[in-house]
């Protein structure tokens, strides 16, 4: 359905004639020739790159509510954006414009900010949920002014381009070669988060009880945390920086399958796909030009994150 | 309740005592104004906001913090007098070329930020800022310095500011020749190009500064330059500055021509022409991919040289029409007219 609308109508016949000629090898027709560049070219990978990240970003999402015990966090709440953002920043302005350089450092910096926000949050004295996303609140905030830092100081002919261009992000300059670079690693970080994914219940269960049924909990931390960061910070180095889906989507799950995580990742994962390509289908059709697609999710992702507060309050009282 | 009513006491002295002390400041530098206003005839010109600004004689010690009021003023030859400049354009190497000391000058801000302590120690007869910037412009003018709010957001305003600046830096010879040479230019892509009809007008494509998939709307100077040289803007039906599409709107649309501004990310003709997206596309089909000039400075915005920018755009989509015309020999007269060397002697091509 999605990759049938848009701004190039392509009818669900034409489709059906394009993928007939692809399998028996036939020659596009002619007259077909345009549509087979927008549905093979432009379409199906980013319709593909579009349900990869949705779901890869609620994966992640449900790892983060999973290792902390918190239903409130999610990476892009613990700063793994914004670090992610400022890492690509800097690699863009001190190393230059390498995908493997900006990439690397984007990782880099999205793990240092989700230990800074860990640490920060474990170290507070009160040991409330709220304190671990006011941290997250601050080192997203640290990192935001850095990148502005870097804006400013940033060549604006050269630079300034690269580093907006890089952080907007979207789905609509996918092409075949993003999804051939970031499946490895999302093929790779899923398979390991959904083969531990047993272990998260038992960590999610609280560190004591972990140890006492034989976790190493801080090794396994560690690496739920990191792979996780990994997949986010892939994600964001394709379609730029998404907010909410991560911590909506576990959340919906949730309250379809209950908490139990062996069924959860797997459910949020589909959940996340599936919305991700509906916001973007949106997001291409809704006016002419294109809605940037963080503006759509942030404008279902936070009225939903005010009805968690709220219904959690209820249950409070 | 009483030692609260203390501390506010406390709070409304301290606040007396700011006042006061902000009204001597004020003072001060009133006084100091009216001081210096004896000598010669009153100079008289109106910026780009329409305020009338008065000069005692041509401003000596001049300083920019806008990108385009500093080309005006190399434009106008007047960049000796500069006493500091925008900090973006601090590595620019036209800039650079043309001034040799241009690097040891401080650069006090950018349109955004300004640091207006730094502006008044430099003690500048005239202040030029971007004049969409209205609360900068109120601001310095109330620190008692003179300011002209530069508003050239197209072809009729930038003629304008280059009459008034020239009068305010006592370079009114050099704007006049200026305004000569644009309004001789724009009558004569206008004449052979206004009476085309809508089919004769090949369809243009202006990659923009975020990469393939920005374009200039309709609501900018890019347009109306395409539209003026004798093509069609593709994203015409499109509004809100740079914007955002899709590759399915350059398929649909199917370009006669793109163009790529030099300061664009991640995109040149060459991965344009690569694209398999576009293989469809008649612009791509038929290697009608460029670069937009200039490798020194951009021509397709509005600065002096956007005159050789409508030029090039006209010599490219309607080249039997602009015929007779040898751009680089165009863009080498003008520079050494207006910058004292020549387009070719300063590096700059044409691909």
């Amino acid at each position: 359905m999605s990759i049938s609308v848009g701004r190039y109508s392509l009818p669900l016949e034409v489709i059906l004639e394009l993928v007939r000629c692809k399998l028996t090898n036939r020659e596009v027709p002619s007259e077909l020739f345009s549509p087979s560049v927008v549905f093979w070219s432009v379409r199906l990978p980013r319709a593909i790159m579009a349900l990869l990240v949705g779901a890869v970003l609620a994966i992640a999402g449900t790892v983060f509510q999973g290792v902390f015990r918190n239903p409130l966090v999610s990476p892009d709440i613990l700063g793994v954006s914004a670090g992610a953002g400022f890492g690509a920043g800097l690699a863009i302005i001190l190393i230059g414009r390498s995908a493997l350089a900006v990439q690397s450092m984007a990782f880099i910096f999205g793990l240092a900010a989700v230990a800074a926000a860990y640490q920060i949050g474990r170290r507070s004295r009160s040991d409330s949920v709220t304190v671990l996303v006011l941290a997250g609140v601050i080192v997203t905030a640290i990192f935001t002014a850095g990148l502005s830092f870097l804006k400013y100081v940033a060549d604006p002919y050269e630079q300034l381009p690269a580093i907006v261009f890089w952080t907007m992000g979207g789905f609509s300059n996918i092409v075949w070669k993003d999804v051939y670079w970031t499946l490895p690693v999302f093929i790779v970080g899923t398979a390991v988060l959904y083969f531990l994914r047993w272990r998260l219940d038992l960590l999610s269960l609280g560190d004591e009880e972990a140890l006492t049924l034989g976790v190493d909990v801080k090794r396994m931390r560690l690496l739920y945390i990191s792979v996780s960061t990994l997949l986010v910070a892939s994600s964001i180095s394709t379609s730029g920086t998404i907010g909410w889906v991560g911590l909506v989507m576990p959340h919906m799950a949730r309250l379809i399958v209950g908490p139990n995580h062996q069924i959860l990742i797997t459910f949020a994962s589909i959940l996340g796909a599936i919305f991700m390509l509906l916001i973007d289908t949106l997001a291409r059709t809704i006016s002419s030009g294109e809605i940037p697609i963080s503006i759509m999710t942030s404008l279902i992702g936070a009225p939903f994150l005010a009805y968690l507060l709220l219904r959690q309050e209820e249950r409070d009282l | 309740m009483k030692p609260l009513k203390a501390s506010r006491v406390g709070i409304i002295l301290m606040l007396g005592l700011l006042v006061l002390f902000l009204v001597a400041i004020g003072c001060g530098k009133g006084s100091e104004q009216t001081g210096n206003g004896d000598a010669g005839e009153e100079i008289v010109v109106t910026d780009g906001l329409g305020r009338k600004i008065t000069l005692s004689k041509p401003a000596e010690r001049v300083l920019t913090t806008y990108g385009i009021a500093t080309h005006m003023v190399f434009a106008l030859g007047a960049q000796d007098n500069l006493v500091g400049y925008d900090t973006p354009s601090k590595n620019n190497a036209f800039f650079n070329a043309l001034m040799p000391e241009f690097a040891n000058l401080p650069t006090p801000g950018s349109p955004g930020e300004t640091n207006i302590e730094e502006v008044i120690a430099l003690n500048p007869d005239l202040i030029l800022v971007a004049g969409r910037n209205k609360e900068l412009v109120d601001n310095l003018e109330q620190k008692g310095l003179t300011v002209f709010g530069v508003v050239a957001e197209d072809l009729d305003q930038l003629k304008d500011s280059m009459i008034n600046l020239g009068k305010a830096l006592g370079r009114e010879e050099t704007a006049q020749e200026f305004v000569n040479y644009y309004e001789n230019t724009l009558q004569k892509v206008k004449e052979r190009t206004e009476n085309l009809a809508k089919e004769d007008r090949p369809k243009v494509y202006l990659v923009g500064p975020m990469g393939l998939l920005s374009t200039c709307s309709k609501d900018m100077y890019q347009h109306h330059l395409i539209k003026l040289a004798g093509g069609r803007n593709a994203a015409s039906e499109l509004e809100g500055g740079w914007v955002e599409v899709s590759p399915e709107h350059i398929i649909e649309w199917n370009p006669d021509l793109i163009f790529v501004v030099q300061y664009t990310a991640d995109t040149t003709p060459e991965s344009i022409m690569k694209d398999e997206r576009l293989q469809g596309v008649k612009a791509v089909m038929n290697k009608q991919v460029f670069w937009f000039p200039s490798n020194i400075n951009p021509w397709d915005y509005p600065s002096p040289q956007a005159v050789l920018g409508l030029y090039w755009v006209a010599s490219k989509v309607q080249p039997d029409l602009f015929d007779d015309i040898d751009m680089q020999a165009e863009a080498d007269q003008f520079f050494k007219k207006f910058y004292g060397k020549t387009y070719t002697e300063l590096g700059g091509t044409l691909d």
